[in-house]
């Protein structure tokens, strides 16, 4: 249910949304959820305000995301259940991973002057 | 009977000075009693409970020898885990009619130890929530004072045990929800770290969050429960880890001097009420006349835990609650033209307010265009967050922290902005992003209402931080109050 279209392209990224009813429509249906007026305003409300304590995040500079890890899967392979080789999650990954030697998640880079 | 210690009970029953069908009928008779005031109890196994303590019985009588050592002791369970036999809501007019055809991990686990499960506690709808008052059952009340919340979302947990209509509960903690109750309540409740209960069987929320855990009057009665809810689950393979030892007990009984306590600079700054602050202060002299030493630490990023947790949590919600569409089971709407309307009709008249709109902000979050600028920034701050406690775990062996900003806070107090609740979880979400043990104790009280503070340990350390709390629990009596009217 989360598989939508972009809502809003045009937003810069992490611009402050300024969400109107419309937009809170659209979201709803993507959730698969119907609103009342009512509820629609109250959402409104709420989740600009929400919004303002999720955008501080924008400010913190982080490495950039690399998705690694990805392997796409064609369909025939996924419907005959064949046998595809999974990456080396461990070779230059930027996704977290359990590491059975020492028992613990072992978490890349994230900071660019980290070391 | 309600005032002894899981320990005590159980040593009772083994000398057989009473049986666990007299421990099992003095508890349904206080819930019985005192549940209709503080409305902690959502379904009640009355005579279930009653056939397994019988049971329990039996076998003692038979062969001692072949019962765990939780033969006979009562339990309550959060309405989040998978019971056969009972109802499963999760607090939700989406569940409703719901009975799971398996038990959770946690749930057989207790049960094969031999645990009489006495019923259902209420709690937030899904777990998201921090009063109690998002529930389908209505508002749990803190036994404290009934105008306070109990904390959430396992305030009926919480209150059961503050009212000391059960010796034991069990928890999930995806923000807090096992914590902040346990310090409301002026209980005990651990979350350990990630993967050391499974969570097989528990509803999903935030399923790289969510943790279940005991919840008891004493560190020491919850060591004695983590040693039989946790285990490797084949089943969760994925985030159930195997350990050298699952006995927490016997780790207790160690001396804490030279025990190495850091105070993070971000969450000892101001507290607004002083008294608050002496109660800190108070369990600080207690912890060093024991021998451990106190250091500050910097946690630097912990300012940017609610943003994180607030786009990772309804993220993962959104995803996790898709499946609830009236089709397969839960509510489902009784006219639809389409079946698009019959899912968005279903999940609308099932779900709460607070439910809609995580659910809401997840798929907003998630929406192309926004999922690198939220999701994946929120994942790549909870890392830093995660840095911040292996550096500080270079420097001392247990974090102190309070458990909230405040005591028990006033019913409807946060109803109008959501967000200002949110903040309340400031002091215990960091634990759940970094995904380390933590657990909430009592150590005094402000206008009669508990304070509860933190213990943090490094990952898979439950052992020294429940042997931190159960040598402070030793020399005082917090753990012991009990509020008036349920003595």
């Amino acid at each position: 249910m989360n598989m939508i279209g972009s809502l809003n392209s045009h937003y810069s990224i992490m611009s402050k949304t300024n969400f109107d009813c419309a937009h809170i429509e659209k979201i709803a249906k993507a959730s698969a959820i119907e609103l009342t007026p009512e509820l629609k305003e109250q959402l409104r409300s709420d989740l600009q305000r929400v919004e303002d304590v999720l955008h501080p995040m924008a400010a913190i500079k982080v490495c950039p995301t690399k998705k690694t890890d990805f392997r796409i899967c064609n369909y025939p392979d996924l419907a005959t259940d064949k046998h595809v080789q999974s990456s080396d999650k461990h070779a230059g990954s930027c996704w977290q991973y359990y590491d059975d030697s020492t028992g613990y998640f072992t978490v890349p880079k994230v900071l660019n002057n980290d070391t | 009977m309600h005032q002894y210690s899981i320990q005590e009970i159980a040593d009772a029953l083994k000398k057989k000075s009473m049986s666990s069908e007299e421990v099992t009928r003095h508890f349904i008779n206080r819930i019985q009693l005192h549940d209709p005031t503080i409305n902690a109890v959502t379904h009640l196994c009355h005579e279930e409970s009653i056939k397994q303590a019988k049971a329990i019985d039996a076998m003692r009588a038979q062969d001692a020898n072949s019962l765990g050592e939780l033969a006979g002791i009562p339990l309550l369970v959060k309405d989040n885990f998978c019971t056969t036999g009972m109802p499963t809501t999760c607090a939700s007019k989406a569940l409703a009619g719901f009975t799971s055809p398996y038990d959770a991990t946690i749930i057989s686990n207790c049960k094969k130890a031999g645990m009489v499960i006495l019923g259902k506690c209420n709690m937030d709808e899904f777990a998201m929530g921090g009063s109690n008052e998002n529930s389908a059952y209505g508002v749990v009340k803190n036994p404290w004072n009934n105008m306070r919340v109990p904390g959430g979302s396992s305030g009926g947990s919480a209150a059961a045990i503050a009212a000391r209509l059960s010796p034991a509960a069990t928890g999930s903690d995806t923000g807090g929800s096992i914590r902040q109750p346990a310090g409301f309540c002026g209980i005990t409740g651990i979350k350990p770290s990630y993967g050391v209960i499974s969570r097989y069987g528990m509803i999903a929320f935030a399923s790289s969050l969510d943790q279940a855990g005991p919840m008891a009057a004493s560190a020491e009665d919850c060591a004695i429960l983590l040693s039989s809810m946790a285990s490797h689950d084949p089943t969760n393979d994925m985030t159930s880890v195997k350990q050298a030892s699952y006995d927490y007990h016997k780790q207790l009984n160690k001396h804490i001097k030279g025990l190495k306590i850091g105070l993070p600079k971000q969450y000892f700054s101001d507290f607004g009420d002083k008294r608050y602050e002496t109660c800190m202060q108070d369990a600080i002299n207690e912890l060093k006349a024991l021998g451990a030493s106190f250091i500050e630490i910097d946690l630097p990023d912990v300012k940017h835990c609610i943003s994180a947790y607030y786009t990772i949590a309804p993220c993962e919600a959104s995803s996790n609650l898709a499946r609830f569409d009236g089709n397969i089971y839960g509510h489902r709407c009784e006219q639809s033209s389409t079946i698009e309307t019959m899912y968005a009709r279903s999940r609308s008249q099932g779900f709460g307010e607070e439910v809609k709109r995580r659910i809401v902000m997840g798929t907003y979050a998630l929406s192309s265009g926004y999922d690198n600028d939220y999701y994946q920034k929120a994942q790549n701050i909870r890392n830093l967050i995660r840095h911040d406690f292996d550096e500080a775990w270079q420097h001392v062996d247990v974090v102190m922290a309070p458990t909230a900003p405040s005591t028990a806070f006033k019913l409807n107090q946060f109803q109008d902005d959501p967000t200002k609740m949110y903040q309340q979880d400031v002091y215990t979400i960091p634990v759940n992003l970094a995904e380390l043990p933590a657990l909430s104790m009592p150590i005094g009280f402000v206008d009669k209402l508990p304070v509860g503070l933190q213990l943090i340990g490094r990952k898979w350390d439950e052992a020294t931080i429940l042997n931190c709390a159960h040598q402070y629990q030793l020399r005082t009596d917090w753990h012991r109050a009990t509020p008036e009217n349920y003595r």
